[in-house]
């Protein structure tokens, strides 16, 4: 079946090659033959047909031109995508759509450095950035973005908080005393906040306040309770005394007591 | 005897003669594919030139790696084809007939010939564009399926496939009119 419809088309085929082989073409004219080239070259002197000269002839591009084209393309459109969203969100307020894009290129910001004293930092700047967010909030009498506002500045602070265990010792004194300063300088800041009578941003602004009085607190009691040996430390970085700086007094002590451990493990 | 692609260098280089040579090579396939796809004379006769033209300012973008010389003319000629039709939309049937009955055939006892022709123009109306292209370009302009398919911008096997389904298709036609004797 198959065979005979293979040979029913090979004699369509071969009917009409056959009947093609009769069809007579005319041929050009002699005048094209003799005076067409001459005309051609004459146009082109003339200067016609230049414009399509700058079209491609070849009107579909190779695919590995597309490809690379697309591979190109895509990398530069993300880059210029993500600046885009990065400068128009960087000074959006807390209530506005672009205040989340904010706070993902803040968190993006930390997850690419590589040390807990640059997480430290960032979240130290992050903190005063949410201040004054909170204050021009107060000023335009928008209260939309309250919440979240509150939400990432608990969160701002709680993160500078934990980072500051995390520094090694050489940082931690300094970072810490920064720490302390910031926490001291938002408090004045929310406290002048609080004196406004009008403010309708009581519970966000309290609860801002408590937080941050609150950690401050416990980084003075920190800074209480190791006061002797920071004391020391600052002492010993003095030139005047010739001591270790970079707190090495607080590893000293540390090694003293890895001392005693093993001299208790021996016993 | 230098090939096209060495005229057509000579010619991106400043021979006038080297075109020559190429003009004389190329106008009568050419120009027959344009007569079997307008159906004028006149129209071929035309578009011929402005082909020509088009293959002289364009000569120094042509890139022997990417095919022969005659499938970029002829691919050429087929942007120029589809530029005109796009211009003009024009009834090729009617011109054809009017053509072949008074200037291309002009003897009275080439009667059989004429009426070949026509039949052969009914019989290429009934295929489809891609498939007439392929035909027109095969038996008429002498061209192998690569330079088919390099100046069509398909595949070698594509254009396999089109040619042989258009000879069926024009076998099948032919026999049912009766012109396949």
């Amino acid at each position: 079946m198959r065979i005979r419809k293979r040979a029913a088309y090979k004699e369509l085929e071969n009917r009409a090659i056959a009947f093609l082989s009769r069809v007579e073409s005319p041929e050009p004219p002699k005048r094209v033959a003799i005076y067409g080239l001459q005309r051609v070259l004459a146009r082109a002197e003339a200067g016609e047909g230049v414009s399509p000269a700058k079209r491609n002839v070849y009107r579909t591009p190779s695919f590995v031109y597309r490809l690379a084209l697309v591979l190109i393309m895509i990398p530069l459109l993300l880059a210029l995508s993500g600046a885009g969203a990065y400068a128009f969100s960087y000074n959006s307020q807390p209530g506005s759509t672009l205040y989340g894009t904010k706070i993902f290129f803040e968190r993006a910001r930390l997850a690419l450095t590589l040390s807990a004293a640059s997480d430290l930092r960032l979240e130290m700047t992050f903190c005063d950035r949410r201040l004054e967010e909170l204050q021009q909030l107060a000023a335009s009498g928008r209260y939309q973005g309250a919440e979240r506002w509150l939400r990432e500045y608990r969160r701002n602070i709680m993160e500078a908080a934990s980072l500051v265990g995390q520094v090694p010792p050489q940082e931690a004194e300094a970072l810490s005393r920064q720490f302390l300063q910031a926490l001291e300088r938002q408090s004045g800041r929310i406290e002048e906040l609080r004196r406004v009578p009008s403010l309708e941003l009581v519970p966000q602004v309290e609860e801002a306040y408590r937080i941050c009085t609150g950690e401050m607190e416990r980084e003075r009691q920190r800074h209480g309770a190791n006061g002797g040996m920071i004391h020391q430390d600052m002492e010993d970085e003095s030139p005047l005394k010739g001591g270790d700086p970079g707190g090495q007094g607080k590893q000293g002590n540390e090694n003293g007591r890895h001392e005693k451990e093993c001299s208790n493990d021996g016993e | 005897m230098a090939s096209l692609e060495e005229l057509a260098a000579r010619t991106a280089g400043g021979d006038k003669n080297a075109f020559g040579a190429i003009y004389e090579a190329l106008l009568d396939p050419i120009f027959k594919y344009l007569y079997w796809n307008l159906g004028s004379n006149e129209d071929a006769e035309d578009l011929a030139e402005e082909v020509f033209l088009r293959c002289l300012v364009n000569i120094a973008t042509y890139n022997p790696k990417r095919g022969s010389f005659k499938s970029w003319a002829f691919r050429i000629a087929h942007n120029a084809l589809v530029d005109y039709r796009r211009r003009k939309a024009r009834r090729p049937q009617e011109r054809l007939e009017e053509d072949m009955t008074d200037n291309v055939l002009p003897a009275a006892d080439k009667l059989e010939e004429k009426e070949t022709a026509i039949a052969m123009r009914d019989a290429l109306d009934e295929l489809k564009p891609a498939q007439r292209q392929v035909i027109i370009m095969k038996f008429f302009s002498q061209m192998s399926n690569a330079e088919v398919a390099k100046a069509l911008g398909r595949s070698e096997g594509a254009v396999n496939a089109m040619q042989h389904r258009a000879l069926r298709r024009m076998g099948k036609l032919l026999e049912e009119r009766g012109w396949s004797e």
